[in-house]
């Protein structure tokens, strides 16, 4: 692909104005100081214990991701448009999340197709007619974005675009905030030149946010976060998250139901819970609900919410909306809610249960990224362009017998940050994940957490396939 | 028809339990057709009572004093519609559409589709069912399974107990129940009592509701499908509660901390007048 | 305090105490079947204070000290093996990482790290005697470490006292059981000569050799060494300082329900604050102690229903 969108570089040569500075100091840095910095980040954070643990471990190894020193620098100006961005389209998501559970206007007005919502397995019957506090669901939000060129499009014309929403657990918030930590450490002196917005308030709005949506009568709330334990791939990020709110890391087991309530218990006696940071998924929560055999969630825990008296963040059900089968009609949820026009567009998707998508999906789909839209972890997916024409062909004929199951999408150009890999350093392709809050109005920390794939002209950002992370820089206006 | 119900279900444990949770619905429901003249429940513990999304009476029960039996005691009198085949509206705020949706128990399979395509044939889609293809597959569903106590657990999913063909009647709905949804056919779990002179059968009973989409004016409304005994719904049957299966439905879904050795008693006495 | 995370520090405490006296018990054993030859009474006798002797000889029989150093060092298949409790404390300080200092962490960590390494190359074919004993002093180091760094960097809160607690309960119990079978299964020995070993043996099995000589500068008797073992509010490991410590955090940390469990602590610590040699022997010491292990046990079970797994 020839339309990358450097992040460093513009094209017509030389740093673009907001890497100017940083390009400059990069270039009088000795190699060995970089070599000797990249060493001690790497160092810290095995030392702080910044990992991620390897599923079946328990034997104290632990991976770390990598950490990669320069940062992706976003200008005033772009930053305060994706906010206004996110800030829309995650209000919508939260209004359409309300509907779908309660008046369902949006498909009586032909919006969305019913069965698009009641026939998906991410849809909980459970949830209807229950309200939650402030009718917020998705209280943590992270919006996967990606800056690219469309086919046919020059590199400069690259813009962003919201790939993914994430609205059950999303994960990553404590490597924005490490990471910010880690470059302040090693590069205090950066920090004087630029005018770089703080993130390391994130726990503390966080902290808010979830108070704001404590139950009705509740003053003081106590607020807690469930892990499903210490074997979880992210428990460090939930430890991290209780310790830096000051509030209790709680598994399923802690806790118990009684009398309308949901306790705690401590050494001092049953204390009540009113606030849960859940990071397990609907299906764990109550095993008298959802799956019987959950042992990490609380026997009982529905009757309480259900009760309005504790609130879980996220809501139950937010899968529906954050499905790719769903996707695709968030901008008509923003016009419908908000009558406004989305700021941030979606990448162009075709329905294939639609007949002139399927034919437009079939006739081009070696250029194609083809997803199966209940598929997850790459599974029931093709990218045309890295397929034979046998697989393509043999894809075909799945998609023609079940088109309504299969969603497409132009094979996307992501913009590229140069980015130290065994070479020296090199462009390589990434994403940015921001972290949306809602509770009584919604907020985030500036930036989010950039995502980087390591391998050369690789897509994949995620962490267990080689992704690395860098610090997000959103600079003062 | 008057139904008089008495249904006593005793948790007994050699060694005591510390803690229980329970969902119970044992609330006869106040619609299709029926009428609670009175009703009680009797149990332990504290309980607080709830209508869930299904628009069932679900009552919350926990225990946290060390106890070795658990009785719970549901009784009353209900009066059923005299007749059979009521076409029931739809009821609650979950739409027909999410009862197409397939669960763990209702899983489609070779043997299902089978079943479907030759009571159903081949179409897909809520507007496709009529009572008269329905009563066929409830009929299909009788011959390829028979009624044996203790063939089948309650976790047994559709898919097994066809295969086995042996089942109680839980199986015989979800059976029904997977054959609809593999057409895309709305259908649920009904969980009831069911008056019998049958000693085979028990007097806890559970079927299903199909959605028949051209009922009531192209509105649609709930058919109900009494598949152990080959019959639409009618007078003899009391409904308790209704979901996409029996985890949503059954009258009792619990767990305790402690309490070793469990065994449950259960009985239940339906008397019609 | 979340009860489970005061459960995890507790047994944190209580499995590296117990590698440690276990490290100790085989020190002991090992070098008494030095110095005493056709010693196997006293391996027997080292399974026998650990309750495990059924398990021993289900995997291996006949009782040889390579095996029972096997079995009681290494072996992850004994629960109780030095490895296993290190492992055990490894896992429990893992669940509450954010609780306890990082420096805690990092030694516990490292301790079992570093004992499945050595572990491995250790317990390969036969084992050298200096090898083994450097091992056995290794491990004692480890759990003087974890305990100093306990105490030197945590704040003195609810996590510490749990800690704590574990530490003295489990040590109490094992001076009890070490106490018990050297004193009935042994003694009187047939000769002096043995009695002095043997004697001397659980004296150093407890670090109390030398502080036996300064306290009595006399020879080693049993009703010293019982006296010593049980009343001694300064010796570390007697009963009555473990006990003491025990009722005074007891003391801190009460709830609402503990008040039977505090009471039933500072009754046992009473009786042993206020307690005649004379008189425990009289009633006959395996009796006083089997009733002492008995109270301990109980009074562990108690902690657990009040603080620690609390049903509701």
């Amino acid at each position: 692909m020839k339309n990358i969108f450097d992040e460093m570089h513009a094209q017509k040569g030389g740093a673009r104005t907001h890497y100017a500075q940083y390009q400059e100091w990069l270039g009088q840095m000795p190699a060995a100081t970089i070599v000797q910095k990249r060493a001690e980040a790497d160092s810290a954070f095995h030392r702080y214990g910044i990992t991620f643990a390897v599923y079946g471990e328990g034997e104290g190894t632990e991976r770390l991701i990598p950490f990669d020193i320069i940062p992706r620098i976003i200008p005033a100006a772009e930053w305060d448009k994706m906010e206004r961005g996110l800030r829309q389209r995650v209000n919508a998501l939260n209004m359409f999340l309300h509907d779908v559970y309660g008046e369902q206007r949006i498909i009586q007005a032909g919006l969305i197709p019913a069965e698009q919502v009641f026939c998906n397995a991410q849809y909980r019957p459970e949830m209807q007619g229950l309200a939650v506090r402030n009718n917020i669901y998705a209280h943590i939000a992270g919006i996967d974005i990606v800056r690219a060129a469309k086919p046919g499009q020059s590199a400069e014309e690259a813009d962003y675009y919201v790939l993914e929403d994430n609205l059950r657990v999303p994960s990553g918030v404590s490597y924005m905030l490490e990471n910010r930590r880690m470059m302040m450490r090693l590069f205090p002196e950066l920090f004087g030149r630029y005018s770089v917005a703080p993130v390391e308030h994130y726990p503390d709005l966080l902290l808010d946010t979830l108070r704001q949506v404590a139950p009705a009568g509740v003053d003081d709330p106590t607020v807690v976060v469930l892990t499903p334990g210490a074997y979880n791939s992210a428990y460090f990020e939930h430890a991290f998250l209780a310790q830096q709110m000051g509030i209790e890391l709680v598994e399923g087991k802690d806790m118990f139901v009684h009398d309308e309530t949901l306790f705690m218990r401590t050494t001092q006696g049953p204390k009540r819970v009113d606030v849960i940071y859940r990071r397990i998924d609907d299906d764990f929560l109550d095993p008298l609900t959802f799956r019987a055999d959950s042992a990490l969630g609380v026997p009982g825990l529905l009757s309480v919410y259900r009760e309005g008296r504790v609130t879980l963040a996220n809501a139950v059900g937010t899968g529906v909306a954050d499905d790719k089968s769903i996707y695709p009609y968030v901008p008509d949820m923003i016009r419908f809610y908000l009558s406004e026009e989305p700021i941030i567009a979606n990448v162009p998707t075709f329905q294939c249960r639609k007949p002139d998508e399927l034919s437009y999906t079939l006739a081009n789909m070696k250029d194609l990224v083809v997803k199966e839209t209940h598929g997850a972890g790459g599974y029931g997916m093709l990218v045309g362009p890295a397929s034979t024409r046998q697989e393509i062909d043999d894809f075909k004929l799945r998609v023609q017998a079940q088109p309504d199951k299969y969603i497409a999408q132009p094979t996307l150009a992501l913009s590229a940050c140069p980015t130290f890999v065994e070479s020296g350093v090199a462009p390589r392709h990434i994403d940015l994940r921001p972290f949306v809050l809602s509770g009584k109005e919604v907020r985030m920390a500036p930036g989010g957490l950039t995502r980087v794939a390591l391998k050369a002209g690789s897509l994949v950002v995620n962490s267990s396939q080689g992704g690395g992370t860098k610090d997000t820089w959103v600079l003062g206006k | 028809m008057l139904l008089d119900i008495h249904h006593e279900t005793t948790y007994r444990y050699a060694v005591p339990a510390a803690y229980s949770m329970q969902y119970v619905r044992l609330f006869p429901r106040t619609d299709g057709g029926q009428r609670i003249l009175h009703w009680a429940i009797d149990s332990p513990g504290r309980r607080w009572r709830q209508t869930d999304a299904y628009g069932n009476q679900v009552y919350s029960m926990s225990l946290t004093e060390t106890h070795d039996e658990i009785r719970i005691l549901a009784y009353g009198q209900v009066e059923t519609s005299d007749d059979r085949g009521l076409l029931l509206p739809h009821d609650s705020s979950v739409p027909p559409l999410a009862f197409a949706l397939q669960t763990p128990l209702t899983a489609t399979g070779p043997q299902i589709e089978k079943l479907a395509g030759a009571a159903l044939g081949e179409a897909h889609g809520i507007s496709v069912s009529s009572s008269d293809s329905l009563k066929a597959l409830m009929g299909a569903v009788f011959q390829a399974v028979a009624y044996k106590k203790g063939a089948t657990d309650v976790s047994a999913t559709a898919a097994e107990a066809l295969a086995q063909g042996k089942g109680v009647c839980q199986d015989m709905a979800h059976i029904f129940i997977a054959a609809c949804r593999a057409r895309g056919i709305p259908s649920r779990y009904v969980s009831g009592y069911l008056l019998t002179e049958d000693r085979d059968h028990t007097s806890s009973h559970a079927w299903a509701e199909a959605w028949v989409a051209d009922a009531h004016r192209g509105n649609g409304a709930w058919l109900g499908f009494d598949i152990t005994n080959n019959r639409l719904a009618g007078p003899e049957l009391c409904r308790l509660a209704v979901g996409r299966d029996f985890m949503d439905a059954g009258p009792i879904r619990g767990m305790r901390l402690g309490g070793v050795d469990e065994k449950m008693h259960v009985r239940v006495a339906v008397a019609g007048q | 305090m979340l009860s489970r995370t005061a459960d995890s520090l507790y047994w944190m405490a209580r499995y590296t105490e117990r590698a440690e006296n276990i490290a100790r018990l085989m020190e002991v054993s090992y070098r008494m079947s030095l110095q005493m030859h056709g010693g196997g009474g006293y391996w027997g006798a080292a399974l026998g204070i650990t309750g495990l002797e059924a398990a021993y000889s289900a995997k291996h029989g006949e009782i040889s000290a390579n095996d029972v150093l096997r079995f009681m060092g290494t072996d992850f298949g004994n629960p109780s093996s030095i490895l296993s409790c290190l492992k055990s404390a490894r896992e429990n300080c893992h669940a509450v990482r954010g609780t306890v200092t990082s420096e805690v962490w990092e030694t516990i960590n490292t301790t079992w790290l570093e004992a499945r390494a050595s572990a491995t190359s250790l317990m390969q074919g036969d084992v050298s005697g200096s090898e083994l004993t450097k091992y056995f002093e290794w491990v004692k180091f480890r759990s003087h470490l974890s305990r100093g760094v306990t105490v030197g960097t945590m704040l003195q809160d609810e996590a510490f006292h749990f800690i704590r607690l574990g530490t003295f309960l489990e040590r109490a119990d094992n001076t009890a059981r070490l106490l018990d079978v050297k004193y009935d299964d042994l003694a009187p020995a047939e000769d002096a000569r043995n009695e002095y070993y043997e004697w001397g043996a659980l004296l150093r099995s407890l670090s109390s050799f030398e502080i036996y000589r300064k306290v009595y500068r006399d020879v080693i008797t049993p009703n010293r060494v019982a006296e010593l073992l049980i009343l001694r509010d300064d010796m570390p490991r007697s009963l009555h300082a473990c006990m003491k410590e025990v009722d005074q955090i007891l003391g801190q940390v009460a709830n609402a329900r503990s008040a039977e469990t505090r009471r039933m602590a500072g009754r046992v610590y009473s009786s042993l604050r206020y307690g005649r040699i004379d008189d425990i022997l009289s009633v006959g010491l395996h009796d006083y102690l089997t009733d002492f292990l008995t109270n301990t046990a109980n009074l562990g079970n108690r902690i657990a229903q009040d603080f620690l797994v609390p049903m509701a």
